[in-house]
């Protein structure tokens, strides 16, 4: 985590991570168990479902966003709560419970609107999953701001997945950590924090939030879109 | 850094390397064993022999010992298998008597060894019972399962499960596979060994002359499938395919390269009911291989235009990593660990059917570009996923969690 107050005389360090993925042995098979599923999911697990197809590769392209919007889709057929689901955005929320919330009653409201329950084979069945975060140093640090863009296309995915989504849910006001190090320089890079503050990474892939901020970047140190 | 880290670090990248020194700093004082039913054959032993090494090679004691029992003990541990991945099978009291017997005595001659260590990895069923044996125990002890026990018939994993349930974790190769148990259940896809004989870049003189040893012609396209003799891998399903196939390409040929597993009794019977189905076509080349010809099925790999795994049940399917590893076009059945590894039409083809494998390979020797893209990816995504450092590191993750770190945050220092 970035210490705010003295993150002008320290080094930023560059993590990276992975998701350790824990079975919960909690399976829905009908639109309904999912919501009974949800309802008692370990917030990690809610996590999971929603972010933790950033870290597969860039070549799976996926309809929707989260796991419970995809396999609505895939097996459930019922595309309309799929892109219901589809909009629920974490980043727009202040806590993981939140989000379950407006995914409880979305599906409640979908039950309540269709006049039965679908269901899905067994083998098709939604397996909950939760995670352990694991971080890693690795050996890339910068002590100037100018640095980012030098050291910026270097980074894994899995390295901005941290420092960004996961940062969301360490830092107050969701920040992400590049900015968070970056105010720690006084108001000289606030245009920058701002612009980075902006982003929203939920809906685009990790290759194109990786050249969203590099372009970002280099356009603010060197005057240059990447 | 070792020599065999170096190796490691040149194939598998830098970062994976960093990340396994990591973890594996807090752990230097500890001692691991894995145990095993077999030496040889079979994907299980194949990860052992290099898992165990490049653990070594990170500074953690580690070791590796093997059960040993009777031929009844390996028929029920083979019930075992067939029926944790759904065959109906009756196994009777007296064959599990023996299996709990053999448990019992490994349990003795192994007890100095496995009181000793810190951590005990049992590998599939064949030695789960030995947890019982040892109620006392002070290390962490888990079951690593590689087999789809998506729908296991349920009396035998309910016999399995109350051995399974005793472990302070468990480990699956995919999420479905998974049936309750009182304890962490962690995913782990295994991997394969981009250093080993099976995976190394050979030359292509040592190719030709492994197509040439077998009467290969290396003139026409070859169909591979290398897999045990073994119902669930569909071998009769490939033959079909096969044929479907010559019919619109009647230069094609078929090798089906079996290993033989020292714990899989069933395999002569298979192979036999193979040979039937082939009926004597000099283009369809039944292979024997001893456990040991890593390297023959390499170079047989390599020589391949089209790699098949049409498994109708499947653990994982190493054979599927092996062959993406290799940037072969890969067709593949609809089940199991194969799931994960074959992002249809990215890394290569999943298939229902014979006819469906028919018509991948039909597409395929058409349009070879096609296979060349998927073939690219698929090296792509292994390389990203399914490698030994990969999975070392998975490892190391649940051992660390397990003795240290019970938050779902683990962050790790510097080394």
């Amino acid at each position: 985590m970035i210490d705010k107050d003295a993150s002008a005389f320290v080094p930023f360090y560059i993590k990276d991570c992975t998701l350790a993925a824990i079975a919960t042995g909690a399976k829905a098979q009908t639109l309904a168990e999912l919501r009974d599923r949800i309802i008692v999911a370990h917030p990690s697990s809610v996590y999971f479902h929603f972010w933790e197809g950033r870290l597969r590769t860039a070549f799976e392209h996926r309809e929707y966003h989260n796991d419970f919007a995809n396999w609505i889709h895939t097996y459930l057929h019922d595309d309309i709560l799929a892109e219901r689901l589809d909009l629920i955005n974490p980043m727009e929320y202040d806590d993981i419970e939140f989000v379950r919330a407006d995914l409880i009653g979305l599906i409640n409201n979908r039950i309540e609107e269709i006049d039965y329950v679908p269901w899905v084979k067994s083998e098709d069945q939604f397996e909950f999953v939760r995670s352990k975060i694991i971080i890693f140093s690795t050996s890339y640090h910068i002590h100037t701001p100018h640095e980012l863009v030098s050291i910026f296309p270097l980074l894994t995915h899995s390295s901005i997945f941290y420092h960004v989504i996961d940062a969301a849910r360490r830092l107050p006001e969701k920040d992400n950590d590049f900015s968070a190090w970056l105010s720690g320089f006084g108001n000289q890079y606030a245009d920058l924090c701002s612009e980075l503050r902006r982003i929203d990474p939920y809906f685009i892939s990790m290759e194109a939030l990786q050249a969203k901020i590099y372009g970002i970047f280099t356009k603010y140190f060197l005057g240059t879109m990447s | 850094m070792s020599e065999i880290i170096e190796k490691y670090k040149e194939v598998a990248g830098s970062e994976a390397i960093d990340q396994i020194y990591q973890l594996a700093e807090p752990l230097k004082n500890i001692k691991i064993t894995h145990v095993n039913s077999t030496l040889m054959g079979g994907g299980v032993a194949e990860i052992l022999s290099k898992m165990v090494p490049l653990t070594e090679a990170f500074g953690i004691s580690t070791q590796w010992e093997v059960i040993h029992g009777p031929p009844e003990f390996y028929q029920c541990t083979k019930d075992f298998h067939n029926a944790l991945q759904g065959n109906r099978t009756l196994i009777p009291a007296s064959r599990l008597e023996v299996f709990e017997a053999v448990n019992k005595n490994n349990a003795e001659t192994l007890r100095p060894i496995l009181e000793n260590s810190d951590v005990v990895f049992i590998h599939d069923p064949q030695p789960i019972a030995m947890i019982s044996h040892f109620p006392d125990r002070k290390g962490k002890w888990i079951w690593r399962c590689h087999i789809d026990a998506n729908k296991p018939f349920w009396p035998v994993w309910k016999y399995v499960s109350q051995f399974a349930a005793r472990y302070d974790a468990s480990v699956f190769s995919l999420v479905k596979f998974i049936h309750y148990l009182p304890h962490p259940m962690f995913i782990i896809p295994p991997s394969i060994d981009p250093l080993s004989e099976k995976n190394i870049e050979l030359e292509q003189k040592e190719i030709d002359q492994v197509r040439e040893l077998f009467g290969i012609d290396s003139k026409r396209p070859l169909l591979l499938q290398v897999s045990r003799y073994d119902r669930f891998k569909d071998p009769v399903g490939v033959i079909e395919a096969y044929r479907l196939a010559k019919k619109y390409n009647p230069d094609i040929q078929l090798a089906l390269a079996g290993g033989d597993a020292s714990d899989d009794p069933e395999g002569e019977a298979v192979l036999n009911e193979v040979k039937r189905a082939a009926s004597n076509d000099p283009d369809i080349h039944i292979l024997l291989l001893p456990s040991n010809a890593h390297r023959t099925i390499n170079a047989l790999q390599r020589s391949a235009d089209i790699i098949l795994q049409k498994s109708i049940k499947e653990g994982f399917g190493l054979t599927v990593t092996e062959a993406l590893w290799k940037g072969k076009p890969v067709i593949a059945g609809n089940t199991g660990g194969i799931k994960l590894q074959i992002i249809n039409k990215q890394t290569g083809f999943i298939v229902n059917t014979p006819e469906g494998a028919a018509y991948r390979i039909r597409q395929l020797l058409q349009n070879p570009q096609i296979g060349r893209e998927t073939g690219l990816l698929g090296r792509e995504y292994v390389y990203d996923k399914f490698l030994i450092t990969r999975h070392l590191r998975d490892y190391l993750s649940v051992i660390y969690s397990l003795m240290f770190e019970e938050s779902d945050r683990i962050e790790l220092s510097p080394r």
